[in-house]
């Protein structure tokens, strides 16, 4: 079942275009990855699925709804979670503040029963649940970021380089924590991720965005196997 | 040694600054805009209870919710017709700064023309008028205290801990610090951003509203009173840091402190200087913070000062 489809969408910020004729198509139980050089376009089209960039032209279905003209609160209210690369949590709340702002739009008495639940899939997040978000590691605000879209319940969820500036052993962890999104929640994940070899490695299907254009869209198995494309475009050898 | 009448009125100007320093701040906040209309909406509050008393019988303590809802609304439509569309066209702080200032000059404009219509309607005095007359007296510990000090603190505290307890305990509370904090990610959250801004728009214009009313029963007040008041509420508000809605409150009460005993200091021998120059010493402060501490007193590493200061 297809979760988010993207159609020829050109995209940018104010007047600039950075993205041009991007397509995509998300389902259930599967994670696609968007890969590509700096600059590509990568976050923008995130934001730009999300309601935080000017879309020129396309369309953004989720569910089979279009939302290209839905306000972003509202698209996080249709089931779709969005964790940008820095700033993803809020750092002078506590953790269990974030966490009641990521249930803001749940009944208040289903938000308990939510908040075990994501608390038992993140338990690292139990043993900080009281401090301030400053005050945690780089891992650890990932994973609150992530408990912070596990307790929507979304049906998709898109990530913007969630590995970024992590130990390999905490990125690792966070990997781990993406691919149970998948196979133990069910959901749909679109991940934007600079360490290609290792988004490739855990995802279906993947995107290469290169200079705002897309170059290659397929399962990532193939998207390894083409040498020229890997070995130019994501420096994977 | 103070006069405990020196300090009394010290207190009750000091309560009414903290009141506006927390307006312009949780304006900041929003747009990361200093709103230079921001003092009119005290001389909107002033105006309200003015005319309610006039025209209507109305004790001014009276009008203070009628001044809340009025200047309430008036901030909410500056931000929803100018502020907020030139926002989302992407406009910097320059334009936003600018645009504030010109709806300084209509309000006060507007102000003007509403005391003079006002003045010819009622064949009285619509400028320079105060309230001093009317206020209650309180005897208290062997004192004769104006209620304007009373009820004003009562206020400033009301105002706090309902505000501590708004931001800190209430779903809203949360979400509007988060808003303040991050207005994408709250966005992508499922939070309504423009509704936050505009319930903080419209609570800064309602402070202010409410300030105005207990401005006339301690000083004579006009159309101008606004701007006047407002290099003082902009100092409050830097020296509590500009981002922190406790910081105003502590700016405010030490503006105001700091305005009203440095006078009475200053209006003594050997310095005997005039009164008419009491506004200096919030310029000299709003220059000295900005110096000093850019940041505000809450930005400050006081164990820092400390150690310093033992040395």
């Amino acid at each position: 079942m297809v979760v988010l489809r993207v159609k020829d969408l050109v995209a940018g910020y104010g007047n600039l275009r950075v993205l041009f004729g991007a397509n995509l198509e998300v389902r259930r139980r599967e994670i696609v990855a968007i890969v590509g050089p700096n600059g590509s376009g990568k976050s923008t089209l995130l934001k730009a699925i999300a309601g935080l960039a000017t879309v020129f032209s396309g369309r953004i279905l989720f569910d089979g709804v279009d939302m290209t003209a839905v306000k972003p609160h509202e698209r996080a209210r249709m089931g779709l979670a969005y964790l940008p690369q820095t700033d993803n949590v809020f750092s002078r709340l506590t953790v269990r503040e974030n966490l009641i702002l990521a249930g803001y739009t749940i009944p208040k008495d289903e938000f308990e029963e939510r908040l075990e639940e994501a608390l038992e899939f993140l338990p690292r997040v139990r043993a900080v649940l009281h401090r301030k978000v400053w005050a945690l590691s780089g891992g650890e605000r990932q994973m609150v970021a992530i408990a912070m879209a596990v307790i929507r319940k979304p049906r998709l969820v898109m990530l913007d380089e969630p590995s970024a500036s992590l130990a390999p052993k905490v990125a690792a962890q966070i990997f781990d924590k993406i691919v149970e999104l998948r196979d133990e929640l069910g959901l749909g994940v679109v991940l934007v991720e600079q360490n290609a070899r290792k988004a490739l490695e855990i995802s279906d299907r993947a995107l290469l965005l290169v200079a705002g254009r897309p170059v290659f869209w397929g399962p990532s198995r193939k998207l390894r196997e083409r040498e020229d494309l890997v070995e130019v475009y994501l420096g994977v050898a | 040694m103070l006069p405990v009448e020196v300090i009394i009125d010290a207190i009750t100007f000091s309560n009414l600054l903290a009141l506006l320093a927390l307006g312009l701040t949780l304006t900041y906040l929003t747009l990361k805009v200093p709103n230079f209309a921001h003092g009119d909406l005290v001389a909107a509050g002033v105006y309200v209870a003015f005319s309610l008393h006039k025209l209507c019988g109305i004790h001014p303590y009276l009008a203070i919710p009628v001044a809340f809802l009025v200047c309430g609304a008036i901030s909410l439509a500056s931000y929803l017709l100018v502020y907020r569309p030139l926002w989302r066209r992407g406009a910097g702080i320059v334009t936003l700064m600018i645009a504030s200032i010109a709806v300084e000059i209509v309000l006060r404009s507007g102000l003007h023309i509403y005391a003079d219509v006002l003045s010819s309607h009622l064949k009285t005095f619509t400028r320079g008028f105060s309230f001093a007359w009317l206020d209650w007296s309180v005897e208290m510990y062997g004192r004769t205290l104006t209620f304007v000090v009373i009820a004003s603190t009562c206020t400033l505290m009301a105002v706090t801990i309902s505000l501590y307890l708004f931001l800190s305990k209430t779903r809203f509370g949360t979400a509007m610090r988060a808003a303040i904090e991050n207005p994408s990610l709250a966005s992508s959250l499922g939070i309504n951003v423009d509704l936050v801004y505009a319930v903080s728009w419209f609570l800064a214009g309602a402070l202010a509203g409410v300030a105005g009313v207990f401005l006339p029963f301690r000083m004579p007040s006009d159309p101008e009173v606004g701007w006047e008041m407002l290099l003082r509420t902009f100092t409050a508000s830097i020296l509590g840091g500009l981002e922190s809605l406790m910081g105003a409150i502590l700016g405010g009460l030490l503006t105001g402190f700091a305005e009203v005993l440095g006078i009475y200091v200053l209006s003594k021998p050997p310095v005997s200087l005039s009164t008419a120059y009491r506004p200096a010493i919030s310029c000299a402060l709003f220059i000295m913070v900005l110096l000093v501490a850019p940041g505000g007193i809450t930005s400050l590493d006081w164990r820092r000062v400390l150690r310093w200061r033992r040395k």
